[in-house]
């Protein structure tokens, strides 16, 4: 999903000559970004626009990744392809330790599994070869899966 | 405690650091055989890179820091500090991790230039502190890298940056994330060829705590200061006291913020000598200074009239989702009389009461004052509405003289309460907004009648 307009209002100005610039951007889910700055004097305010959305839209794409991480009922995807997706998550993975690796392991199985990612996405996503994915796989994140699985069904007398 | 040296032009693992003649070759080399509070001397030659991920796991404890100071090697010990060691890792993936209670001072700290893992990751353990003082943290990967404080599993811990400089160069994603408290003091951002497009990002299970103040973010560029979105954060970084680029079209925050948490305050960092520029964002909106739309007789700088523009998002909601603007505070002397506390505040036609005032459902003021005889106990008055089934009413109007460029239908209304102080000190007073999607102008001055 990108920007698909962007619109910007000037406000009054402030005593040293600056003024307040709303950008107005709105994603092709029709969902409002605001931005508000102080512009300089002069400032070339559409560009300073302009040039912004491609900030925005890698932006989103971060944050929609946060937000699917605690979902595994489904998978829908606004601001970027599963692939890019699978990338993102192994960024994530290879700094991760202790619960939040096993939640990632859990959430990557869950998703293979339910068909949302393919091993072939997230293979790619590791730079990995086929054999040695299939070895992480089975020696890596299905352990982890099922210890976070096993840390989530846990009860109390 | 012992007295160790470093230095990579004539150094050697093998020796035992006990002299510049038997220095160590690297910096892992005397941290594999340092005590609890020792002073590690580092040449002003030193120079050392490694083909490989570096750990620094220095012995320093709280009571017992580990001192690591580059200095002159012309004695020994040193009797001046310098400013020009280098540990480097050239390797893929080479990842540079301090670990330890430290105090490092003079020291340039650079990951690997490539791969995923070439992160700076400082105070990675629990409970320790590190202070890095005159240093300078990089970070050059061709891919996402950070400069990490703390981490997500470790317990506790704080950093202080003292006048360091910070270069991250490479790809735009680069960031800081600081799974702790986090303090920098003076320094600044080196100009490098790629900047990040947002500097601090909190996407941790850990509480947000940041201070940065006298920090020169000149060479940020038109970037963010923090990642916004869907940050998981939760707690406050403050911004005080900074210079920021020229014609700085950057943001606080570089999208809204999504979720509840998170609190980025700004205060007085500027490209010029205004001294006055406030910004403050949440999930609930944000507040910023503004200099026209102000009190005639209302808050000043001692040369600029000020007021606070306070905007809420679509969140606003009473009395759950509250945009609460700084502490206005003043010192009070009446005791066991009551006294009137009044803000004043226009905006432009944006209320849903009569004539299109604010109710007291959308803004309010909040009051704590020393209300409790013999003790420092305070209590609370507002004039919100009583609770959430109470009928909303306009807040009163007002008469007051305001400048009001830019407002079509300017309304014009007083907040205020009435207590009687039971000892003397400080009234701290906050105006709340829970109104959604919309703007007020606060003149930040307290009336006390």
């Amino acid at each position: 999903m990108s920007i698909v307009s962007s619109t910007l209002t000037l406000g009054h100005a402030q005593v040293d000559g600056r003024k307040y610039c709303t950008e107005r951007h709105t994603d092709s889910g029709g969902a409002v970004h605001l931005i508000e700055y102080l512009s300089a004097v002069g400032a070339d305010t559409n560009a300073i626009m302009l040039a912004r959305v491609p900030r925005i839209e890698a932006d989103l794409a971060d944050g929609e990744c946060v937000r699917v991480l605690s979902v595994v009922a489904s998978l829908v995807l606004s601001h970027q392809t599963a692939a890019q997706l699978a990338s993102k998550v192994r960024e994530r993975y290879r700094t991760a330790s202790r619960e939040q690796l096993a939640q990632l392991a859990w959430w990557l199985i869950k998703m293979i599994n339910a068909g949302f990612l393919t091993d072939a996405q997230v293979r790619t996503a590791f730079g990995m070869t086929t054999p040695v994915f299939t070895t992480f796989k089975s020696t890596k994140l299905v352990p982890a899966h099922d210890a976070w699985a096993a840390v989530l069904a846990a009860v109390g007398e | 405690m012992a007295t160790l040296y470093t230095r990579s032009t004539d150094g050697s693992d093998a020796d035992d650091g006990t002299t510049w003649a038997l220095a160590k070759a690297t910096l892992t080399g005397v941290a594999a055989i340092d005590t609890a509070g020792d002073r590690l001397w580092v040449s002003d030659a030193h120079a050392e890179t490694t083909a490989g991920a570096i750990t620094l796991a220095f012995a320093g404890t709280l009571a017992a820091p580990v001192q690591v100071l580059c200095g002159d090697d012309v004695a020994e010990p040193p009797t001046a500090l310098a400013t020009t060691a280098t540990v480097t890792s050239s390797a893929n993936n080479g990842g540079l991790t301090v670990t330890g209670s430290v105090y490092m001072y003079g020291i340039q700290l650079t990951p690997g230039p490539t791969g995923g893992n070439s992160s700076l990751v400082l105070n990675s353990t629990s409970v320790h502190k590190q202070k890095y003082d005159n240093c300078n943290l990089q970070i050059r990967s061709t891919t996402a890298t950070v400069i990490q404080m703390g981490s997500d599993s470790a317990v506790g811990g704080e950093t202080e940056l003292v006048d360091c400089t910070i270069n991250i160069d490479g790809i735009g994603t680069h960031r800081i994330i600081p799974y702790q408290k986090l303090r920098i003091r003076g320094g600044s951002l080196v100009s490098v060829t790629t900047k990040p497009t947002s500097l601090f990002n909190f996407s941790s299970n850990r509480p947000v705590d940041t201070i940065v103040e006298g920090f020169n973010f000149v060479n940020l560029g038109n970037n963010n200061l923090v990642l916004g979105g869907a940050m998981l954060g939760s707690g406050k970084i403050i911004f005080k006291n900074c210079k920021l680029p020229a014609s700085w079209s950057g943001s606080l925050l570089s999208t809204a913020l999504t979720v509840p948490g998170l609190r980025a305050e700004m205060y007085n960092c500027d490209a010029t000598d205004t001294n006055y520029r406030l910004w403050i964002e949440e999930y609930v909106g944000s507040i910023k200074h503004e200099t026209t739309i102000v009190l005639t007789g209302g808050a000043s700088d001692g040369t600029t009239a000020l007021a606070w523009k306070m905007v809420t998002t679509a969140t606003g909601e009473f009395p759950i989702h509250v945009l609460r603007s700084p502490e206005i505070v003043q010192w009070n002397e009446t005791v066991g009389s009551a006294i009137t506390v009044t803000v004043e505040i226009v905006h432009d036609s944006q209320g849903s009461g009569a004539s299109s005032a604010f109710t007291d459902k959308e803004i309010w003021i909040e009051v704590q004052y020393l209300g409790t005889s013999g003790f420092p106990l305070s209590l609370f008055i507002d004039d919100a509405a009583a609770d959430i089934l109470a009928t909303a009413a306009d807040q009163t109007s007002s008469s007051v003289t305001w400048t009001t460029t830019g407002l079509t239908t300017p309304v014009k209304q007083k907040l205020s309460v009435t207590f009687t102080p039971q000892e003397k000190g400080f009234i701290h007073a906050v105006v709340c907004m829970a109104g959604a999607s919309d703007t007020a102008y606060i003149d930040p001055k307290l009336t006390v009648a």
